[in-house]
Formats: structure tokens, sequence, C-alpha cells
């Protein structure tokens, strides 16, 4: 299989122009209008927008599922269409399209031999995937029987069943309770930790935000905005400081040398924590000690401190030790 | 780690086979099916009753139960074939298979052996019940030694058949044709192949037809040495012409012209039904042709013999087995339904699911009918199909004889294949047979449509299906 | 007296809602049921072929359009048989297993009203198809060949002309429908349909103006409306297969429930054949085949029309009569089904 790569870029879009026609050709909807897009390896890129903004169908056409009206694609340096190039592609649509009658042990061997594995890499990683996802209990279900949830996280399993260098993930948290979300966010980290690329489509702005590098925010086939989370979120021109809780006179006294300094009144209240950790230390406290305090644990510990901005300075600090390679 | 190229085409093949036939099987479709089929095995003969005899009953079981249970399977898997690939696009289950290293014609060729297998199990199971269907009728206690050995003798077997020379019929015909057109009474709009058909077949129901004190000779290539347990059979139907209420009398001779015959028979039949007449051996020489002669000795005139023109007298010889014809015979239907699967495939990778059953089922029909559209009896002066020349429009003339001409042709090398008709006759089918019918029916025509179903899926925007 | 009087008016407003719902439901089902490709396909197919059988059939001296006749219903009922089946699995047991039926039951609608509207959805769609069917025959039999003995026609006739104008009546329906459905976006499928209705009543009230050689003559519709009655039996049949296939359709998939409803079909034409079977076994089961399968044999009296017979009113009447007991019959049983069966 070919594997060129442009430098270190595994998608690459110019121009990129998709209109949907009807019967008779005559134009309907211009899904996609003039899209330029540069996916490098190793990043997680987010892909957000309304509904109808041409998320779902950009990925389509990466993916060779749809053909462009105008513009190119080059996927890992070749043809989304080459059949070559799908060996190292993983993908998992928006909504689950399962074999209702297969279970899931028995869908994966489906579409591990359709990349060419071997029994025994087949079985090994059959059951990895399925202990993965928290389905190992369920592989001998009919997929027809099971809930969203349990469909979104077999799609998952099967997304990642040849090791893909390249994970398209359409609306992965859709359907999956909070636990299951930070799983997900966690493993897609872990991915790109491994040398991965991993493009997310959302528009459940948290998930994105947790986790994604680079995002851009399409709005009617256009890209509005792009480029690196924490720079396009940052408000450079305001600071916030935490400290601890002070008496109620010293704190009247430096609120009012900021009123003097800033001349204007400043914002202050109590930080709270994400939802998410409340939630997941929540379920952690309820069933302590038992299986799912266990499986808690990890995501816990993997779980940003307080908020969203702390763990932007948390990433930013990081770079500046280990340098930024892209 | 993924194994080699070839390998993975292997196995990207039998997993897609498998996942066809593991969702025939778990959606309920192969267990309706064998309900089905074993209504029919079942059922049906206990409702046609034949003649009543048990020669009857095994036809009825082996044209009627058998050729019941192909139609059944063909219809199913014209439906389920078609479904296979509109189904995966339309619930959009082959989004998640084409962004996978599958080739759109290793997708379809997939699915193709999937339906070819469940179509083999099947098949097996429908030929197995009817043989054991047969083996517990011939066990029964009131079977008489008299209808086994009939039955053994002209259906549960397998010989091997030998057709009359046609000794020139065909250019005698020409010939007739030919004056007809010199003489202007050929209708314009005719074309001379048609006509010459037509005469062939007319020149083959007069030579059929043995009036009193005739005689009719036809000659056969010698059946080569039978070998000592191999008898020699003349098999023949007749009857006599209409409104004759005496009986009808003739000899069979055989032996070459000129000296004195080799073998007499009276005349035995059942007026309308086939019969048997055993040849010895020494009325058979192995390096010459078979003379074999009829002589009506009947003296009314409205005792004419009529001889089936469509097939007339026969030698049979030899007998491969039954048991193996009739695996011969659910191979070739085995072919048909491979057919029929690459067609439904193949308009299923174009349309939705009920359109694509209704065209496929459609172009099936059409197939199957095309020959009851076929332009007869022209010879007759100023018609043709039966009505006035002369007032038909001459565009719906022209309509009519190109498309069933187009549809004949396109259908006429499927459609040479049998295999409920020599089985119920007790003919040999020729392992040659099989192979020219697989070839065609399994490898040329379903490659040709793979390679057309192919490029149109790989044209079609799988991630948008349409509604059509 | 006054609570009597509330009591019947909250009676009456009750069966008003009812009513109204059964009415929509069924117009949705019905438009639903049109709607789908295949049934425009297997309508345009069934009268293709009835249009066809006259053009290319060989016809025997003395028929009189018998071969047309008894064709054309044929194909209305093996059709019509395919649409019932296909119409039922599409109202029911589709919108079940898409979910599409949760969200109208999570609607103050009762199972017993909805499975009713669904029938009679399905029932019109079927009558609609009857009604194309109807009339495609009697033109077709106005086509077929006759033996004429007047001034300007003498001899085996085909009244080519009418069959030209019958045949291009699919041919016109499905343009005009395109052109609506590029300019206006209207549903191809719907509106072909309803263009060919009328273009088959257009083409019959038009074929009154001329005669079998294409001429101008005194106002003369010529076709034999005794086919008609011998039509309505035939759609009284397949609604009676509609209830089956809908009835069918609360537990089954498209492909048993088309299955099945053919086997009741088959089945029900050879039911006469049940009659005096002699051993004790195979005569309970026949009698019992006898008395649950319908006898299609009453609907189906083609043979009647031979010779200028017509179809006497009260057998229509007796015979649509035993139609409707049927349906009642099976539509209870299937009310049954419906009301039991889990909807996930």
């Amino acid at each position: 299989m070919t594997e060129q790569t442009t430098g270190n870029t595994v998608v690459e879009v110019r121009g990129l122009v998709k209109v949907f026609r009807d019967f008779w050709r005559r134009p309907k909807v211009r899904a996609v209008d003039g899209l330029d897009l540069e996916i490098r390896g190793g990043e997680v890129f987010g892909l957000l927008g309304p509904n109808g903004s041409g998320k779902s169908t950009t990925l389509k056409l990466i993916l060779g599922l749809l053909h462009p009206s105008a513009g190119t694609i080059r996927v890992l340096g070749g043809n989304p269409r080459d059949v070559r190039n799908k060996h190292a592609i993983g993908y998992l649509p928006e909504e689950s399209y399962l074999y209702r009658y297969l279970t899931p042990r028995e869908a994966l061997h489906f579409y591990g031999r359709l990349f060419g594995l071997c029994k025994s890499t087949l079985n090994t990683r059959t059951e990895e995937l399925l202990a993965m996802v928290g389905l190992e209990l369920a592989a001998d279900r009919p997929l027809g029987e099971f809930s969203k949830g349990m469909a979104r996280r077999f799609g998952l399993a099967q997304a990642l069943i040849n090791n893909p260098r390249l994970i398209v993930l359409d609306e992965p948290t859709s359907g999956l309770d909070p636990v299951g979300c930070r799983q997900v966010k966690d493993l897609m980290l872990a991915l790109v930790r491994q040398g991965r690329t991993v493009i997310l489509s959302s528009h459940l702005l948290a998930d994105v935000e947790d986790v994604c590098n680079r995002v851009a925010i399409l709005s009617a086939g256009r890209i509005r905005a792009e480029g690196r989370v924490q720079e396009l979120l940052e408000q450079p021109d305001t600071v916030r400081i935490r400290i601890p809780s002070l008496p109620e006179q010293e704190m009247q006294a430096l609120l009012t040398q900021l009123r003097e300094r800033t001349r204007q009144e400043p914002d202050v209240d109590h930080p709270s924590m994400a939802l998410e950790r409340f939630f997941l230390q929540t379920v952690a406290q309820e069933s302590a000690g038992g299986e799912d305090a266990a499986a808690l644990a990890p995501f816990l510990a993997a779980v940003p401190p307080i908020d969203a901005a702390d763990r932007r300075r948390g990433a930013r600090k990081k770079e500046a030790t280990a340098g930024d390679g892209s | 780690m993924p194994c080699g190229p070839a390998s993975g085409t292997v196995r990207r093949l039998c997993a897609t086979a498998h996942l066809t036939f593991r969702s025939a099987v778990r959606s309920k479709v192969l267990i309706s099916l064998i309900s089905l089929l074993f209504l029919t095995v079942v059922a049906l003969p206990l409702m046609l009753k034949g003649d009543g005899t048990l020669y009857g009953r095994a036809i009825v079981l082996l044209k009627y139960t058998l050729g019941g249970s192909a139609g059944i399977l063909a219809v199913m898997t014209v439906w389920m074939s078609c479904q296979a690939v509109s189904r995966d696009v339309a619930e959009r289950q082959i989004q998640l298979v084409v962004v996978k290293p599958v080739h759109p014609l290793e997708l379809w060729t997939g699915k193709w052996l999937g339906i070819l297998a469940m179509n083999a199990v099947l098949l097996l199971l429908t030929g197995a019940a009817v043989y054991a269907h047969i083996r517990w009728t011939l066990a029964r206690p009131e079977v008489t030694a008299e209808e086994r050995a009939r039955l053994a003798r002209e259906i549960l077997t397998a010989r091997h058949r030998i057709a009359p020379r046609s000794e020139g019929m065909l250019e005698q015909a020409r010939q007739y044709v030919e004056q007809l057109r010199a003489a202007g009474r050929l209708p314009g709009n005719v074309r001379v192949e048609d006509a010459v058909a037509e005469a062939h077949h007319r020149l083959r129901v007069r030579r059929n037809a043995v009036a009193p004190g005739e005689e009719r000779t036809w000659i056969f290539d010698s059946p080569g040495d039978p070998g000592s347990r191999s008898a020699v059979f003349l098999r023949f139907r007749c009857t006599a012409s209409a409104f004759s209420t005496a009986a009808i009398k003739g000899t069979w001779l055989v032996g070459p012209p000129g000296q004195a015959p080799l073998f007499e028979a009276p005349l035995k039949t059942a007026l309308g039904g086939r019969s048997l007449v055993r040849l010895p051996r020494t009325a058979v020489q192995p390096d010459r042709p078979l003379h074999v002669t009829f002589r009506n000795a009947g003296k009314d005139r409205s005792t004419t013999v009529l001889f089936d023109p469509a097939r007339e007298p026969e030698l049979l010889y030899g007998n491969t087995g039954f048991t193996g014809n009739l695996l011969r015979a659910l191979l070739v239907l085995l072919g048909f339904q491979g057919l029929l699967g690459a067609l439904g495939l193949s308009t299923g990778s174009l349309f939705s699911g009920p359109v694509a059953t209704f065209t496929a089922g459609g172009l099936v029909l059409v197939f199957l009918l095309v020959h009851t559209f076929s332009p007869g009896n022209i010879l007759e002066e100023g018609t043709a199909n039966g009505h006035d020349h002369g007032e038909t429009p001459p565009f719906v003339e022209a309509i009519h004889r190109v498309s069933a001409r187009t549809l004949g042709r396109m259908a006429a090398p499927v459609m040479r294949f049998r295999a409920i008709e020599p089985l119920s006759d007790g003919l040999h089918i020729p392992w040659l047979t099989v192979g020219r019918a697989w070839l065609l029916l399994g490898v040329v025509y379903p490659g040709i449509l793979g390679a057309l179903s192919a490029c149109l899926l790989r044209q079609r925007e799988l991630g948008n299906p349409g509604l059509l | 007296m006054l609570q009597d009087g509330r009591s019947g008016d909250r009676v009456m407003a009750r069966l008003g809602t009812a009513s109204r719902q059964f009415w929509t439901l069924a117009v949705l089902t019905m438009l639903e049921a049109v709607r789908q490709p295949l049934f425009l396909l297997l309508t345009a197919s069934a009268l293709v072929l009835t249009s066809l059988t006259p053009v290319l059939a060989m016809h025997r001296f003395g028929e009189e359009g018998k071969l047309v006749r008894d064709s054309g219903l044929a194909f209305q009922f093996v059709f019509g048989l395919f649409i019932a089946g296909y119409a039922a699995s599409t109202a029911l047991s589709q919108e079940m297993r898409r979910g599409t039926l949760l969200t109208v039951l999570s609607k103050p609608v009762g199972r017993t009203t909805l499975f009713l509207a669904k029938f009679a959805g399905v029932a019109a769609s079927v009558t609609a198809f009857s009604a194309c069917a109807i009339l495609t025959t009697l033109l077709s039999e106005r086509v077929a060949e006759r033996f004429m003995t007047g001034e300007h026609l003498f001899g085996h006739i085909t009244d080519w002309w009418t069959a030209v104008r019958l045949l291009a009546v699919p041919v016109v329906a499905f343009a005009l429908a395109g052109v609506h459905h590029y300019r206006r976006k209207g549903p191809f499928t719907s509106w072909a349909l309803l263009i060919l209705l009328a273009g088959l009543v257009v083409v019959l009230l038009g074929s009154g103006f001329f005669d079998r050689g294409g001429r101008w003559a005194p106002y003369d519709m010529a076709v034999q409306w005794r086919i008609v009655p011998a039509g309505i039996l035939v759609t009284v049949a397949l609604i009676v297969l509609a209830a089956i296939a809908v009835s069918l359709s609360t537990r089954l998939t498209t492909v048993p429930t088309v299955t099945i409803s053919a086997l009741f079909f088959a089945v029900g034409l050879a039911a006469e054949s049940f009659r005096g079977a002699a051993e004790q076994p195979a005569a309970c089961l026949a009698g019992l085949v006898r008395r649950i399968v319908p006898n299609w044999q009453h609907f189906w009296v083609c043979d009647a029309l031979d010779n200028g017979g017509v179809i006497p009113a009260a057998y229509l009447a007796d015979t649509a009569f035993y139609g409707a007991v049927l349906c009642a019959g099976i539509l209870f049983l299937g009310v049954l089904s419906f009301r039991s069966v889990d909807l996930k």
C-alpha cells in the first residue's frame, strides 16, 4: 500500500465544493462551498458547526463516500477513493449502521477480514476491542438489540479494528453517558499520543474543547474560523487571577485597588468544577469499591483539574517545555 | 498484520459470502424457504396425482415438484439478491464496508457467492427430499413389480439419446422458400430465416405423418457397442389422426434398406403416450447407421399415424444412473440460480430493493415468455401473425419483430440448457453440458454483470443513498 | 337529563375525533402507498400488459375479446395482490420497524383506529389501482379484433387508433408528471398515477367520437360495460386480500406477508378442488381449508361474460356482502393481533 505523505500532512483539501443535485441535475443544496483544509499527523482536529453546516458531508468527501463537485482531496497522500489507502483509515459514522443479525464478535470478525487480518490476530484484536469499549458481556447478543449507546461503542470498536493511522469520528459521543463520553475522549487522546490522527466532527462543544488541538468552524459550507483551540478561545485582553478566599476586609481592599487601576468593576465569583468531573466523582462515590469505581478511576485521573481554562494553561506549559514540533 | 494480496482477496470474498449467508439464516429467510420447499415436496405430490399410476406420480415428483421448487428458489433468489446490495445501501451499512479496503467487485462477488452457497444447500436438500420421496414410494408394498420395472426402465435411468438424422429437410425448406420468393408469394415484410424455419417445421410435420400403406424411415447414427449389459431402446410418441375410431396397425422394422430386416415388432402403443421398444443386440451394428422403418398397415385413410415432430422417434442406450443424473441436473439448476442472483445483485446496485426486484423479475419474465411473441404462421399468403397484412400498421409489426428477435437472441444461449426435462425423461445429462452451462451461467454472464455492477457501485455516491 | 346530555355530547365529540383521526390516517396511508415507486411501476406494468394483449396475442375466430377480457382481469388480480401485500407491509410492518408508528401512538390515537385506518388506506390504494385496471380492460377489449360487416369496415378489424391512444396514456402521464416534478418539485409518483387515471378516462370518453377505423362517427363508446361488474368483484377480492395482508403485517415483514397472501390466493383459487376428498384425514383438512380460506372463485366470474353474458346485480351484491363479512372477520383478528403486539 502507498503511504506517501506531503510532509506531515495527512489530509489536504483545496477548493472543495459539493453541490447536491436533484433528479434533473439541477443544483439543490450547496453543502460545501470552497473549503480549504489541512490536517496534520498526530493531532485531534475538530470540525464544528451547526446542523446542516457541511461537517458530515466534508467527512464523507474525505472518505470517498461522496464525489466532490470541484476541488481536490488528498488523504494519506492518495486519492480518497483508492482502495489501497483504506487500509490505514478507520471511520465511525454519525449513526450506527449495523448488521442487525450479527453479534459484535461476528461483525468485528467480518470487518477485520475485510482488512485481510489473519485469524489469530483478529481473535486477539476482537477481544481487546470489545473489552476496551465495554461490550465483552454483550459480545454474543445480536446488534439489532443494542441500545444507542452500545451501538456507538461497537461503532468505535469497528473503526479501530485495523489499527488505523487516520481515524474519522462523526459524533462519537452521541448517545453515550458521561462515563462513556469520558472514555471516548481519553481514547482519542491516547490514540494521538501514539502518533495517530483523529478527525472529530461534533456539535457538542464541550467535547471538542476537551480533546481537540485544532478546530475549524463550519457554517453554510464554509470555514468561518480555524486554528488552535486555545488561540481561538483565549481573550488576551482579560486576565483571571485565582486566589484562596480572603477575609472580607482584605477582599474589599484588593477590589478597590483593582478598581482604581483598571477603572472597571472586577468580576468576582467562586470557580466551579466542570459538571462532567462532578458527575464522575459522584458516580465513583456511589459505587465506591465496585466495578464502576475501578472503571472510573483512570478517567478521573485523566480528567483535567477544575476546568477547561486550567487545562489549556496545562497544555501551554507542556508545549513550552516539550517544544512545539508542528 | 494483514496477509498477502491474493489471500486478502480470498478472505474478503469469504467474509462477504459468509455475511450474506449468515444474514439469510438469521433473518429467517432461509428457514422460510426451507419450509416452503418442504411444503412443495410433500404437499404438491399429494394434491397432484398425475394419472394415478406410479409412473404418473414419479413424473409429478420430478417435473412439478422439482420444477416448482426450482421456481420458488428462482423467485427468492431474485428477491434476495436484489435486497443484498440495495438494503445495505438504503440502511447505509455499506458505508462501513466501502471505507474498508474492499473493491466493489470483491463486495459484489462475495455476495454472489453467499447467495450461490445458500442455493446450493437448498437445492441439495430439495433433491435429497425428492429422491427420498421416490425411493419411499417405490418401497411401498402396493407397488407391483411391473410398475417398478417400468419406472426403472423409463424414468429412474439416465440414457444417452440419439436423434434421427435430418435428411436434408432444411435444404428442402430453403428451396421451397426460394421458390415462393421467386414467385412473389412471400410477404414482403417477412424475413427469409423465419420463413425457412416455418417451412422446416411443416416439412417435419408432413414427414412424421405416415398414411395407411406408407412407410417412413428414420436413420440414426450407430450407438457403437453399447456393452453387454446395456440395451438399446427405440422411444416414440404417436397418435392417430383425429376422428379415428379404428385401431391403428403397424410394424417396426430395423435393418439396412434393401435387405431383410434384422428385427421386426408390431406397433403397440398407448395413443398419445410414449412407448419403448427394446431392440435386440443383433439389430444394432456398431459400425453402420441404424435404419428404423415404420410401416402403417392400416387400410382406412383416417388411421394415418402422426409421430410427434418436436420429438421424433429416438434411440436410447446405456444407463449412467439416476442418482448421478439428478446431481448433474441440480448443478445445472444451480447455474441458473447463479445467473438470477447476478441479475438481482446488478439491479440492486442501481435501484432500491422493490424497484430492483420488479426490474429483475420483469426481465426474467420477458426472457421466459419471449417465445410466445415470436412471429408465427407467416407462410399464409398476405398474413402475418394472424392479422390481415394490409391493416396492421407496419410500425407495429416492425417493433414486434425486432423486439421478439432481439430478446430471442439474448435468451437463446441461456434457455437451451435444460435440467428438469431430461431428468424426468430419463435422459443422460452430460458433464459437458453441465460444464458449458456453468461457463455461461456461472462465469461469463455473471462476470459481465458483476463488472458492470462494480462500475455502477463505484460511481454511486454511497454516502447519499437516493430514493430510486 | 342534563348529565345524559353532557355524556351524549362527550360520546359524539369522541366519535367526531375518532373519525377525523381515522380519515387523516387513512389518507396519509393511501398517500404513502401511492407514492412508492413500486406502486406506480406495478400499475403502469399492468396497464401496459393489458393494452398489449390485443396487439400481440393470437386470436381465434369467434373469441370477440374474451382473451383480452380474461387477461385484463387476471392482470388486475395478480398485480393487485402484489400491490396489496406491499402496501400493507409499508403501511404497518415497516413503520413498526422504523419507529414512526410509535410517534403516532404517542398521540391520543387508539390502536384499533390506527389499524383500521391503515387498512382503509391500503384498500383505497388498491381501489385506485383497480380503477386504472378496469378502465384499461374496457379499452383493451374495444381494441381487440372483431369481425365487422359494415359499409366502411369489413373483416377482422383491430381498433389500432384506440390502442395507440391507450398505450400513449402512461407515456404522457410520466412525461407530464416529470414536467410537474421539474417545475414545481411535486411528488412524481402520485402525480403520474393521477394523470394516468385522468388520461384513461379521457381516452375512454374520447373514443366515443371515433369508430374502429379511426373515423369520426356518431358518439358511441362501444365498450362492454358488463366487464365493470367483473372488475368490481376482483376489486372486492383484492380488498379482502388487503385485509389479510394488513393483518399479517402486524407480525410479519414484507416477504412473509406477500408470500402468505399469495398462498392464500393460490389455495383459495383451488378451494373447489378440495370438495369431495375421499380419505378421512384429507377430508377433514380439506374441509378446514375450505372454511378458512376465502373462495376466490366467487369473485372470478369471467366465464359468465362469454357469449354476451352479464353479471346480475343480485350476484354482485351477494358477493360483495361475502367479501365484507370476510373482511370483518379478518380485520377482527388483525385488531386483536395489533393490540397485543409490542412496539419497540
